[in-house]
């Protein structure tokens, strides 16, 4: 079943009835989706919930569109640090960028999402509705689970509402990309490995960006000592310590196997 | 005590006897860092040398069910190396080496027990940095930073250690030791460091750390301001962010400050003056930071600021940065004791904040001095009393949560760099329903689903530490 | 004296003086810290600890070095908290072997005994059964050993300028017997600047004892020695150690001691603020490579950093190379290094380190006690650097440095 999203009632209801859902946007690097999950699309909660440019700070539904949010805050005098490598979708929805942790090309000067998220309403499994971080740029109180759902492929609950930390026009990265390619993985290395990373990938190279060392690419990516590469199709866990605390991330919040199943190979 | 004599024959058996500290002074001097209200001694300290040792220690409190809570230099202003349920402290101050440093990639990798300070110190001649500065930082530890998510002046512009720390080696609350995150950030999969770092020591022990370094600005101006009201001050900085400026630092002292320099170190400033604003501006162009100084002179000046005195070269820069520097130690000749609260409230609200802190000392008729990181719209209201009159005590207590609570109406937060440790535990509600902690309390449960590992931090209402609370609360002098 | 639960309690815990504390950073320990050790001795005020088993041989590895003081933003008075704990400790049950060790070092004449009877011990090193009976453990320190006398030709009129005033040396206990060259580069340098001496028979200034839990026996002395130097002349000292407790007698006395501590100068200070160095930037000079260790009692008992630097800096030709931790004790802190030999040994070590890294040829100091333990350690190195004394580097710029050797 599809469902289009409009409201935080619907999207709780919604969970509660289903028994397995996905519900980020589709997306190369994502892995395919299974069949028998009903399929929940966020883009429709969208937009703006409260802008503070002087606290630099904007709370806004996770459906947004990347491109259309900063529109929105351009007229602030704001912008997110986003710089989209080579096909990324500009107008990606916030929920499959921020669930995916997306690399880009501002990420040596300006961090990641993992940066930019103070906070989060996440509706859990159970339909219950929860909060983490807050509207201060400096927070240190409780567990900083936003950080956990970061990059966690929406496997540990559904991010409904964004906190995000936003940034001076004129303090933004200065990089532009139009160029739009095919790109089958994104691999970035320290500085100092990264030449013979783009030597080693010789034509697989779409785009390398020495700022910061990162490189989409065509095919195959190439060994390296240091770093690591995200490809497109199935995304699978290589990591020993990262599956384990997986695992047990996944039985503390989604103990039923509710949440985007399949998209993470543990 | 036969268990106890048990215990450290068993500790004994893989730690040399120095490195094991026991008796009544041990305990004693063990029961508390520097949060002093409340107070618990461990039954024994150990003072590992290496990553494996730690892990032996943490499985054989495994193994015997005892609690343990990790040590750097115990100064923590919100008891969270305080030993809550007894137990063994875990020393870091024998895990001070720094193993590696990779300056072409701007990293190094170092033991936790080491000194904040001592990172920028072994890079400095290399014109780097480790870029977190918590006021502490000469004493402070690469440990306690982690566990605390420290900050500083400087993270304003900077970030605070999360922002700084990419991969740490842990030994979990069983005692297994893992490598958690990258030396490449922004990476794919869950951010396990991240969770890690600011969870005060609840979640593992981390033994050794990656850090990022930071160049040094080629250019750093400081200004010193003074105003006649402290919204003039305040109105300023959120001119000043709004402006699109990002100062390295813009730190706000009030009259109750500046009177305790006076005091304190005889220091003067302008007649009249109610609030002192220090902002630096940084970077490698002359000219962009000439420019941004500009913005800030002439919106201070729109303020109607009294004095405006800037330096360049490192000595005059430091003697504006005294009277920041020297703010708190100098309060310590007003009264007896000090409450150093820390809240968060969106920068842009700090007029009205400020405007409630006063209010609120005043109605309850306690001296209070504000000291703070003002980009960050992270406030210090400092309340001095004298701790032998309960009812101060009393009064001080009422008056800080009241402000705390105004801090989350506002959006802001309870803390912005000390912690909850034990000290707010009870404030964790005003900020969190039910369900957000219970959230939380699955965050803590993916390393820590025991009772072990620093028990009673963070989380109230956990088990077998209501009960106990009555023990270590208020315990003061 | 201040009272000791007052000055504790303005302790606020912060901690900044952990890693400014030697032991601490040795050890690890916070009991061997000074926010710990406060601690500690407001607990057993309180009742909650007790004094000999549990407070004591915390405060007994104190180096007594007052690092902590320098870094404490609070201004607690660490070195009257120790002095006085101390005090209140032995005169609990006094401790006969560390006494009759202070009565030795402290008395030029018995000092100077036995210095001449170890000549007839077997080995360098103090016997074993000496330090075992003062420390329980083996001796790191060797037996003192006296230079030999320093013959220079007198200074001629004609090479100084007319006597403007007069002041007082104090020429002490133990750096009469074991430094008599540093008094005569004292008096040769005061004269350079345009004063005398004037002569007088004073003894001890007590600051051992004070150091070391003898409060009343370190009055007595205080005041003999106030006694011995009447008028309002200037008081120059040359001994860290002792400067530092003579400009707090007006802790130690009262009103009776005030004035006479404001007398009180460091030679550095003294001389600095008399033009020495300008005299030196005319004097031949010295080209070798040379480093500044800070004594405790100068650096952070009497807050002296600039005064020897600046001097030394007017040698023409030197090579001055900072050294790393240079303030930071030596682990020589007055009898320590016989009370405590392990640490100070552990501490020596580490100023040896920094001292071979500089690669110096010499090593200038302002303390006596720290001159013969870096001394010590010099002797053990393979590079064998030399130890002098701030005044006898200065004196040598004028007349070299053949003039010193033994």
């Amino acid at each position: 079943m599809k469902l289009g999203v409009d409201s935080l009632d619907f999207l709780q209801n919604a969970v509660r009835e289903s028994r397995a859902i996905r519900h980020m946007s589709p997306h190369p690097f994502r892995n395919a989706p299974l069949p028998e999950a009903d399929e929940l699309d966020l883009r429709s909660y969208r937009g703006l919930i409260e802008v503070h440019p002087a606290d630099q700070v904007v709370v806004v539904r996770a459906g947004t569109g990347i491109r259309d949010l900063q529109t929105e805050l351009a007229t602030q005098g704001q912008g997110l640090p986003w710089v989209p490598g080579p096909g990324e979708e500009e107008n990606l929805d916030l929920v499959t960028a921020i669930g995916m942790n997306l690399p880009h090309l501002g990420m040596a000067t300006h961090g990641s999402w993992r940066e930019w998220v103070l906070g989060l309403t996440v509706v859990q499994p159970s339909g219950e509705i929860v909060h983490c971080g807050s509207r201060a740029v400096k927070n240190v109180a409780g567990y900083d689970v936003q950080r956990l759902l970061v990059g966690a492929r929406g496997t540990l609950g559904i991010i409904a509402e964004v906190i995000l930390r936003t940034c001076p026009l004129k303090a933004l990265p200065d990089v532009a990309v139009t160029q739009a390619a095919q790109v089958d993985f994104i691999q970035r290395t320290l500085p100092t490995e990264f030449p013979s990373l783009v030597a080693a990938l010789g034509d697989a190279v779409v785009l390398a960006d020495k700022a910061a060392s990162v490189v989409y690419g065509v095919g195959e990516p190439a060994e390296a000592s240091t770093g690591w590469v995200l490809t497109a199709g199935r995304y699978a866990i290589a990591d020993r310590v990262q599956a384990k605390y997986w695992q047990r991330a996944k039985a503390e919040f989604d103990p039923s196997g509710k949440l985007n199943p399949g998209e993470v190979q543990l | 005590m036969d268990v106890e004599r048990g215990w450290l024959a068993e500790l004994m058996g893989f730690l040399r006897p120095d490195q094991v500290l026991t008796g009544a002074a041990a305990r004693r001097g063990y029961d508390c860092d520097a949060y002093t209200v409340d107070r618990f001694p461990p039954v024994a300290i150990v003072l590992p040398e290496s990553t494996a040792e730690v892990a032996e220690v943490v499985r054989w409190c495994n193994l015997r069910n005892v609690p343990f809570t990790a040590r750097g230099a115990g100064t923590g202003l919100s008891g969270g190396s305080l030993p809550a349920l007894g137990g063994i402290v875990i020393s870091t101050k024998k895990l001070t080496q720094i193993l590696e440093i990779d300056l072409p990639n701007r990293q190094m990798l170092a033991q936790t027990g080491i000194a904040n300070k001592k990172l920028s110190d072994a890079v400095k001649a290399a014109g780097l940095h480790f870029a977190p500065d918590p006021s502490s930082q000469t004493v402070a530890t690469l440990g306690g930073n982690i566990a605390e998510n420290a900050g500083g002046p400087h993270t304003l512009k900077y970030g605070v250690t999360a922002s700084h720390v990419v991969a740490l080696t842990l030994v979990t609350p069983e005692g297994d030791v893992v490598q958690l995150g990258d030396r490449v950030p922004g990476g794919p999969g869950l951010d396990l460091a991240g969770l890690v770092i600011g969870s005060e020591g609840t979640l593992g022990i981390a033994t050794e750390a990656w850090v990022t370094l930071t160049p040094l600005p080629n250019h750093v101006i400081t200004a010193l301001v003074a105003f006649g009201t402290v919204r003039e001050a305040t109105e300023s900085v959120a001119e000043i962010i709004a402006s699109g400026t990002i100062p390295a630092a813009l730190e706000i002292m009030d009259r109750g400050i500046l009177g305790a320099l006076k005091a304190a170190f005889n220091l003067e400033y302008p007649v009249g003056t109610e609030a002192l604003l220090l902002v630096e501006c940084d970077g490698d162009s002359a000219e962009l930071v000439k420019a941004e100084m500009a913005t800030v002179d002439a919106i201070c000046r729109s303020q109607n600021c009294l004095n405006l005195e800037t330096a360049e070269d490192e000595v005059a820069r430091q003697k504006l940065w005294t009277a920041r520097k020297k703010g708190v130690g100098a309060m310590g000749r007003l009264a007896p004791s000090i409450v150093t609260h820390d809240g968060v409230i969106p920068r842009s609200k700090l007029p009205e904040m400020l405007d409630t802190v006063y209010e609120v000392a005043s109605r309850h008729q306690i001296g209070v001095a504000n000291i703070f990181h003002a980009g960050d719209g992270n406030l210090h209201p400092c309340f001095y009393f004298d701790d032998r009159d309960p009812d101060q005590v009393r009064r001080v207590v009422e008056a800080g949560e009241e402000i705390m609570r105004r801090c989350i109406e506002l959006g802001g937060s309870i803390t912005g760099e000390h912690g909850i440790g034990v000290e707010k535990l009870d404030l964790m509600g005003l900020m969190f329903s039910p369900a957000d902690l219970e959230f939380q309390a699955q965050a803590k449960r993916i390393f820590n689903d025991g009772a072990l590992c620093n028990p009673c931090k963070i989380l109230p209402n956990q088990k077998s530490c209501v009960e106990h609370k009555s023990r270590w609360r208020g315990m003061a002098w | 004296m201040k009272e000791l639960s007052a000055l504790t309690s303005q302790c606020i815990r912060c901690g900044f003086c952990l890693e400014a504390c030697p032991t601490f950073t040795e050890t690890a320990s916070e009991l061997e810290s000074p926010r710990g050790r406060i601690y500690l001795v407001r607990s057993a005020l309180d009742g909650k600890l007790n004094w000999q088993d549990d407070v004591k041989p915390h405060l007994d590895r104190c180096l007594g070095c007052r690092a902590c003081e320098t870094a404490c933003p609070s201004g607690v008075e660490y070195g009257n908290i120790l002095e006085l704990a101390r005090d209140a400790i032995e005169g609990q049950r006094p401790n006969r072997p560390r006494q009759a060790l202070l009565k030795v070092a402290t008395d030029p004449g018995l000092m100077r005994l036995q210095a001449k009877l170890s000549t007839f011990l077997p080995g360098h090193r103090i016997p074993n059964f000496v330090s075992r009976f003062v420390s329980g453990v083996d001796a790191e320190v060797d037996k003192p050993q006296i230079p030999s006398d320093w013959h220079v030709a007198p200074l001629l009129a004609k090479q100084v300028p007319p006597v403007r005033g007069e002041v007082y040396l104090l020429e002490g206990c133990a750096m009469r017997v074991l430094f008599p060259r540093v008094h005569l580069a004292t008096r040769r340098l005061l004269r350079r600047v345009g004063y005398q001496v004037r002569e007088v028979k004073a003894g001890c200034c007590g600051a051992m004892h004070a150091h070391n839990g003898g409060l009343d026996e370190a009055r007595e002395r205080a005041r003999d020695l106030i006694q011995a130097m009447p008028d309002d002349l200037p008081v120059i000292v040359n001994s860290a150690g002792c400067g530092s407790t003579m400009k707090e007698y007006g802790e130690l006395l009262g009103p009776e001691g005030v004035s006479f501590a404001k007398r009180v100068r460091d030679v550095s200070e003294f001389f600095l603020a008399e033009g020495l160095a300008k005299k030196l930037m005319d004097s031949p000079g010295l080209t070798n490579r040379t480093t500044y260790h800070d004594a405790c009692h100068l650096a952070h008992g009497q807050k002296i950093w600039e005064a020897p630097r600046k001097l030394l800096a007017a040698v023409p030709g030197l090579d001055l190379v900072p050294l790393a931790e240079a303030d930071t004790c030596c682990g020589s802190a007055g009898i320590y290094n016989v009370t405590q030999p392990k640490l100070a040994r552990q501490l020596l070590d580490r100023k040896m380190r920094h001292i071979e890294d500089t690669e110096a040829e010499i090593v200038v100091l302002g303390n006596p006690g720290c001159h013969a333990w870096i001394a010590q350690g010099c002797y053990e190195s393979a590079r064998k650097p030399v130890v002098l004394h701030l005044a006898e580097m200065l004196e040598a710029s004028f007349i070299g440095l053949d003039a010193l050797s033994d």
